[in-house]
């Protein structure tokens, strides 16, 4: 496969912006871009992963802490309890941002459907990611990294 | 044997099928702020769901599409193809692009289609719409 078939890949300003639309439209949280995070995982404890396969292939992987996700669970839907639900919640952004990722920044591809998965910074490839971001949602951190590449040969 | 008739009966039954618990939670609560009465039943995937409705009548069915076990695509197949349940009103509530399903069902009346994240004002308004019919 030739790499036209790779998409232009979004920039880590382009990523916090969407990240932006989605946690303020979902959960009325602000979101500050903070750049590109640190070469290596910041102390997170929280990781879910999902990959979209289609004319290529995009691993996006959310990293963000108990916290945020608390937050999240507790501003999503108005309910102080929810606060208990808090991996779900960041579950239900991952599963979000990356439906909103494949229709705003890839919209001519179509992907096998998808799960977000938890994960752990062990599993990650080796290279760099393609692209990466660092967000403050609040006060708490959010960190987006995405790796794309052409799907491997039969 | 003398059928036991509840006092009040909900006034309609909302069938909600979604994996996540942070969303059945908020819809949960949209509903209940509009019909303070209603029953709502939860099922976490579509093979749940299926098995929910052999125990109660749903008035309106709200799903998700992306879901481990039976995802809302199959669920949404089963339940046009049953003559039974065909005329169910149905609310699909996805981040999902939806384009491909709006084609497929563009002549049933009986389904609307929302993206995720959605208000309760525009969770309501398609509901309403779906009631108009």
């Amino acid at each position: 496969m030739s790499s036209s078939t790779l998409p232009r890949i979004p920039g880590p300003a382009e990523m916090a912006d969407l990240v932006s639309r989605v946690i303020g439209d979902w959960a009325f949280l602000p979101v500050q871009a903070a750049g590109r995070p640190a070469e290596g995982p910041a102390e997170l404890g929280l990781e879910f992963s999902v990959r979209l396969t289609g004319p290529f292939q995009c691993l996006m992987v959310l990293r963000g802490d108990y916290d945020l996700a608390a937050e999240l669970a507790e501003a999503s839907t108005g309910d102080p309890s929810a606060r208990d639900d808090a991996k779900d919640a960041f579950k239900e952004l991952v599963n979000l941002l990356a439906s909103h990722l494949c229709s705003v920044f890839f919209p001519q591809a179509s992907f096998d459907p998808f799960l977000p998965l938890p994960s752990t910074p062990g599993s990650w490839p080796d290279q760099a990611p393609s692209s990466a971001s660092v967000m403050m949602v609040d006060r708490f951190a959010l960190e987006l990294r995405l790796w794309i590449s052409e799907l491997p040969h039969a | 044997m003398e059928l036991e008739i509840p006092a009040q009966a909900p006034s309609k039954t909302v069938l909600l099928i979604e994996d996540s618990a942070t969303v059945r939670s908020f819809l949960r609560r949209v509903f209940l702020k509009q019909w303070p009465e209603a029953n709502i039943v939860e099922a976490k995937d579509g093979r749940e769901a299926l098995h929910e409705m052999t125990r109660c009548k749903a008035d309106l069915i709200v799903t998700d599409l992306q879901m481990p076990g039976m995802d809302g695509r199959s669920f949404i197949a089963k339940l046009r193809s049953n003559a039974l349940l065909k005329r169910k009103r149905l609310l699909v509530l996805s981040s999902d692009d939806l384009q491909d399903l709006r084609d497929l069902y563009v002549e049933d009346m009986g389904i609307r289609f929302l993206k995720k994240p959605s208000s309760p004002d525009e969770i309501m308004h398609a509901i309403h719409s779906l009631e108009a019919v």
